[in-house]
């Protein structure tokens, strides 16, 4: 667990936070958004003591991270910076292993593991592995920046806008990459970004920030249904309701009565589809309803208008 | 590998390096190539290609027509790089061969037993075309392509004074009555510019690394550094004499180290001072424009200062350090000529023994090897550059 208390910044005389609590549960996905200055990148250098507070207390695991010896602390956090930052005089495969190496792991332990990440991440190790970081494009590099923070199995990632290079399209990919990875490893991640769609998709928790404070700390279905005030209602945008139904997954607000659906039909949705995804459809077709179809294309049941309407209220302060 | 193609495309622009090379060419074609003389001292009479052989006065021609014709017609950049290299080589290589075979048949047409052949403007021009050639070849590829190149054009001319078809040229005639003494003054000269650089490096990297990490010193060591870059080197080896001088009298076991007022010491410091500079600035530029977030990213990662600067600033900057430590080395080579009027060795000894006794042929003998040290050390450097620069090892 990770705990912000009452954290005071300085820059200079500009106060960059001004007092910011929160805290991280362990094996989350804790997304810090705001906008551009509202100091997410300042918050996580504070973990990992790459900057100094000028008032309050940082704790890992319920210790200030003052008590710990600074290199230590760094080589047990992995840190995934907004630009990549790779050396460029090392290869991707001797990127990968920094952390490692700091930490006394053979060369033949090191570049087995990096061939290992480079598989989980997808990027092939055989084209890969040697290449220089001049030699990648912009989402190669914070691909191999996430392999790197990896590398020496972390408990705890802090991740800067790791898919700010990428275009759309790939962005999506590599999120659901990092949704199903988490899954697996269940690191305590800070993930700073400020694409609100994003925080939506791999959020466990959502803290919002404008200038240097805390707006509101919630889940994000939380945030998308109540926001606190003004700004975060603003934040959020007027699209939130719908922002909010691809939090909620078909299967658990579907009907299973397989009765009700027309057989002759062709519209359906994938059981593992977003609420989003299937008012959409509906909004597609004729008919208030749609069926429900498993990967092998049986149908489960169905789903309707009047259940996602519900689901998207529910909450919902008006 | 396509770098160049895009210059095909580009609207057209006077090739400024070629075209020099190609009016010096067309210079070493009409004046005299060689003087024949009848002894050392003789003035002599001039001789052009034109007027000595009219085969080689069209092949040089031919090879001072095809870099005006690349100006003026776009090629492909490969053809043209290769051309380059063809012309450039012949210009270099080929006046050496005139001067041997044409002037020693001269000489016995006249017969002159003592009489030698001074290679003359004709064949000064000639060679400064061919080297602006090459050198715009090693421009235009990657790679050590250009240093194998000048080690091809080196040996070639090599290969004819070991055949002996140099032998009646007037500055091998002086070589060869002092053929012991070169080989000593070659290495003495070697060896006062690499103990002046080597003690540059040891001083000069330190030096920069530190005002790299403490702001505060920066100020006071790049003005000492920079303000002895001021002083004329001639000064700065006279000045070097008289408080040596008062240090051996006043410390004999000084003087059994061999450090006194004229001699090795004061040049070895002397150009220690010089190189000082180059090494210094590359130094601490290479260090402080290091992309902030690569940094950054060293420390997240947990390194510790020293680890910080051996495994990562360091390597990132070591090019362009090495650019310094070339930069400073070529210039010493030439300035260590300078250390013989203070009674160093070195091949400013025949240079300057030359000027004494008015004999242009030695002075040339003693100025040929050190520019041939210069262009040999240039290009270890460029090789082992290119070595360490990530990622020129595999790129396509
Ligand atoms: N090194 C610094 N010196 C002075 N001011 C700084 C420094 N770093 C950040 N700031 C200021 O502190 C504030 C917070 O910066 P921070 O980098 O945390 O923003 P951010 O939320 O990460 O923004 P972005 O989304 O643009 O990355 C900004 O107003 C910024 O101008
Ligand atoms: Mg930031």
């Amino acid at each position: 667990m990770i705990e912000f208390d009452r954290v005071v910044k300085y820059y200079g005389t500009h106060r960059a936070l001004d007092g910011v609590s929160f805290t991280v549960p362990d094996g989350c996905v804790t997304v810090l958004i705001g906008p551009s200055g509202c100091g997410k990148s300042t918050s996580l250098k504070l973990v990992n003591r790459l900057l100094e507070p000028d008032d309050g207390y940082v704790r890992v695991n319920g210790r200030p991270v003052k008590s710990f010896a600074v290199e230590e602390l760094r080589r047990g956090i992995g840190y995934v910076i907004q630009s990549a930052g790779l050396l460029p005089h090392m290869t991707v495969q001797d990127n990968i292993g920094l952390v490692p190496r700091l930490l006394g792991r053979d060369k033949a332990w090191r570049r087995a593991r990096a061939r290992d990440l480079l598989d989980l991440i997808g990027l092939d190790p055989h084209a890969y592995a040697r290449k220089y970081p001049s030699q990648l494009s912009g989402g190669e590099a914070q691909r191999v920046g996430v392999a790197r923070a990896l590398a020496a199995d972390p408990p705890i990632l802090l991740m800067d806008e790791p898919f700010g290079a990428v275009d759309p399209l790939n962005r999506e990919t590599l999120q659901n990459e990092f949704i199903s990875l988490q899954r697996k490893l269940k690191k305590t991640v800070i993930f700073v970004t400020h694409d609100l769609d994003e925080a939506v998709r791999v959020a466990d928790r959502i803290v919002l920030l404008q200038d240097g404070l805390v707006i509101q700390e919630a889940a994000p279905e939380e945030l998308l249904g109540r926001p606190s005030n003004a700004f975060a209602r603003d934040f959020v945008g007027t699209d939130r309701a719908l922002k909010r139904l691809g939090r909620f997954s078909v299967s658990d607000y579907m009907s299973h009565d397989t009765r009700r659906v027309g057989t002759k039909d062709h519209a359906s949705v994938p059981v593992d589809a977003t609420l989003r995804e299937a008012l959409s459809r509906i909004l597609a077709i004729p008919s208030d309803e749609i069926s429900v179809i498993d990967a092998q294309n049986r149908t489960l049941g169905s789903i309707s208008l009047e259940a996602i309407r519900r689901a998207g209220c529910g909450g919902e302060s008006s | 590998m396509d770098t160049d193609s895009g210059a095909t495309v580009e609207s057209w622009r006077l090739d400024k390096p070629v075209a020099l090379a190609v009016i010096f060419g067309a210079a070493g074609i009409l004046l005299p190539l060689f003087t024949i003389r009848e002894h050392r001292l003789d003035g002599g009479t001039g001789l052009s290609v034109l007027s000595a052989s009219v085969p080689y006065s069209v092949l040089l021609a031919v090879c001072i027509l095809v870099p005006a014709v690349i100006i003026l017609v776009r090629t492909n950049a490969k053809i043209r790089a290769g051309l380059l290299a063809g012309t450039g080589s012949v210009l270099i290589v080929l006046p050496w061969l005139l001067a041997g075979i044409l002037g020693s048949r001269e000489l016995l047409e006249l017969e002159l037993d003592l009489g030698r052949v001074a290679p003359a403007g004709g064949f000064w021009f000639l060679t400064l075309s061919g080297m602006i050639l090459v050198s715009e070849f090693s421009r235009r590829v990657q790679g050590w392509t250009g240093t194998l190149l000048v080690a091809a054009i080196l040996l070639c001319v090599f290969a004819m004074f070991r055949l002996g078809l140099l032998e009646d040229i007037a500055f091998i005639r002086e070589y060869r009555v002092r053929e012991q003494r070169f080989l000593s003054e070659v290495i003495a000269h070697l060896r006062i510019a690499a103990m002046a650089v080597g003690s540059a490096v040891l001083v000069g990297v330190p030096a920069g690394i530190v005002s790299y990490r403490y702001r505060v010193v920066r100020k006071p060591v790049f003005s000492v550094v920079s303000g002895l870059q001021t002083i004329p080197s001639l000064a700065l080896f006279g000045l070097m004499i008289a408080p040596l001088a008062f240090l051996s009298q006043r410390y004999p076991f000084l003087r059994q180290l061999g450090i006194r007022g004229v001699g090795n010491a004061p040049a070895i410091i002397a150009l220690f001072l010089y190189s000082l500079l180059p090494i210094l600035r590359n130094t601490y530029t290479s260090l402080s424009v290091i992309d902030p977030a690569v940094i950054e990213a060293g420390k997240g990662m947990g390194m510790t200062q020293k680890q910080l600067l051996f495994m990562l600033e360091i390597p990132v900057a070591l090019p362009i350090i090495l650019s310094g430590i070339r930069v400073a080395s070529v210039q010493t080579i030439g300035n260590t000529t300078v250390a013989a009027l203070i009674g160093a060795g070195g091949l400013g000894n025949f240079v300057f023994q030359g000027l004494g006794q008015a004999s242009p042929d030695l002075i040339v003998m003693g100025v040929i090897p050190i520019v041939v040290l210069a262009i040999v050390i240039d290009r270890v450097f460029a090789f082992f550059i290119g070595r360490v620069i990530p990622g020129a090892r595999n790129v396509e």
